[in-house]
């Protein structure tokens, strides 16, 4: 299988661990991604006011940049793991699709771009691992035992629903994907309630609010791992968890960590979230039995 | 003779400049245009070889809607062409201690954070007189690629005609002398043999060699001069 792929800027930069752990789990399931040599910032935010197309050029760049590499690498899915850069990309793809007046604008301001043709598909790494679900089980090499692991959501990936990949309001494909890889999946109603987003910056408290409820759910249900696909959600939780008076015993990770742990790429974790992997899946994984035998 | 020298008159072309029509001969740069009208430069002027930057100008062909930008000692004039002067583009110039600072993306954007509301217009790209990808090194920035956007951006003249034309008003000029600064000392190779020749004059190896030159003669330093080791190509 191979892909198109579109890191996005905070990939680059914040959340250098999240591609690191999701690259290497694509790897060894068979998937190629291929980088694009050339990309552009998506904005971050799909521009919701009508007639600010300005905003979507950086999108529309990266699109016709996959669309003239799509020719010569024989694929059309271009692959993003940032839930924000998918919304922002999935979005402006349908609008351009749906509006021809406003992609006719666009495209004259752009005048030194080839036209673009629709020919590309946007798709999260959610969807890529569950098409590939036999290709992850076959390849575990330690399973998580009874620890529970909770899983967040946030907003990009699931709305608007037009460009959601699940259900918005109960979305299930995450839990679905770890049942079947064995992982004691917690279940968290506020499991898709907005983390606060950028209000971190000018209202950390609606933040904290929000998030605060998010964590404690998990933790109450016996979570001991929260895992999320959001670079933003990550930075959030994490930063609401160091708020708290009373210390909580949860870690937030990435899925595509998680994963990584369990199809045994150590190679691509740091050596401190190894160990706390190790102590809090301290079950029979395969890797300890083994270890026993030999003993 | 004489009568055909009256036929070969020079071709001319009309130019407007500062509101007024000039009739100037074909084939002059805009530069030598306007020197030909009468105006003299001060400022707005420097290598004359398409260099230095010092002679950024902006102008609207007969009959096109679309605002260029290019160097008046590099463009030649043109028939019904109106011009402009751009010798300066004003911005203020940052202050930030380099031995504070590592060759990321972060410490960029700290002191330049417009950078981040860049559109990708790529208007910037289209008024480069260098013809440098301006947008892909700022998007290069944003995704932590400093030695990229300082390859990118080797050729920049600093004339600011970028900067001018942004929607997103960022500083180009300076953020790119940053990027440049800091791909030197933290990203690029260090280069060995400078350090060790910085090391060779501080200890005073050159200092009577110097002394010598300096009390010598002008014959003697030409004589020198000619007969000096010229490195092979």
């Amino acid at each position: 299988m191979k892909l198109l792929y579109y890191p996005g800027c905070t990939v680059k930069r914040n959340a250098i661990e999240y591609e690191k752990s999701s690259l290497a789990v694509l790897e060894k399931i068979g998937v190629n991604a291929l980088e694009l040599d050339k990309w552009y910032c998506c904005g971050a935010l799909y521009s919701l006011a009508i007639d600010d197309l300005m905003k979507h050029l950086g999108a529309v760049r990266t699109l016709i940049y996959a669309q003239k590499k799509s020719r010569e690498e024989n694929t059309r899915d271009l692959l993003t793991i940032c839930p924000m850069c998918f919304n922002v990309l999935k979005r402006v793809n349908k609008m351009l699709r749906e509006e021809p007046e406003k992609l006719e604008t666009i495209s004259s301001f752009m005048d030194e771009e080839e036209p673009y043709k629709f020919n590309i598909n946007v798709v999260h790494i959610i969807e890529v691992l569950n098409k590939k679900i036999d290709e992850l089980k076959k390849n575990i090499i330690r399973n998580t035992g009874d620890t529970g692991v909770s899983v967040y959501y946030g907003c990009t990936v699931l709305r608007p629903k037009e460009i959601g990949i699940d259900n918005p309001e109960d979305p299930s494909i995450i839990e679905n994907l770890l049942r079947k890889l064995g992982v004691k999946v917690v279940d968290n109603p506020y499991k898709s309630m907005c983390c606060g987003a950028y209000h971190i910056l000018d209202k950390p408290e609606l933040v904290y609010n929000n998030s605060k409820t998010i964590v404690e759910e998990a933790y109450k249900r016996g979570a001991k791992v929260i895992v999320t696909i959001c670079p933003l959600c990550l930075y959030n939780l994490r930063k609401t968890i160091e708020t708290f008076d009373k210390k909580v015993d949860v870690k937030i990770i990435y899925l595509t960590e998680l994963l990584a742990y369990m199809l045994g790429l150590d190679h691509v974790l740091d050596k401190e979230l190894i160990d706390f992997f190790n102590t809090v899946f301290i079950h029979d994984t395969k890797i300890n039995n083994s270890m026993r035998r030999e003993a | 003779m004489s009568t055909e020298k009256k036929t070969t008159k020079t071709r001319t072309v009309r130019i407007y400049f500062m509101g007024k029509a000039y009739d100037v001969p074909q084939g002059l740069t805009i530069m030598k245009a306007l020197e030909y009208i009468g105006y003299r430069f001060i400022r707005g002027i420097g290598c004359r070889g398409g260099f230095c930057g010092a002679c950024a100008v902006a102008y609207r062909l007969a009959g096109e809607y679309k605002l260029r930008t290019g160097l008046a000692c590099q463009t030649t004039v043109e028939d019904g062409m109106y011009i402009t002067l751009l010798p300066y583009s004003p911005m203020e110039k940052p202050r930030y201690n380099l031995e504070e600072m590592r060759g990321e993306a972060g410490y960029i954007l700290k002191i330049f954070p417009e950078i981040a509301r860049c559109v990708s217009c790529n208007s910037c790209t289209k008024a480069c007189p260098q013809e440098l990808e301006v947008m892909d090194a700022i998007q290069a920035i944003l995704r932590n690629d400093i030695k990229r956007a300082a390859d990118l951006i080797f050729d920049c003249i600093s004339c600011g005609l970028c900067s001018l034309r942004c929607p997103a008003e960022i500083r180009h000029v300076y953020v790119f002398q940053l990027v440049r600064r800091l791909a030197g000392k933290y990203l690029l190779p260090k280069a060995k043999h400078l350090e060790e020749r910085i090391k060779e004059i501080e200890s005073g190896k050159f200092d009577a060699e110097i002394e010598k030159l300096m009390k010598a003669s002008i014959d003697e330093l030409k004589k020198l001069y000619m007969e000096r080791d010229i490195e092979k190509a």
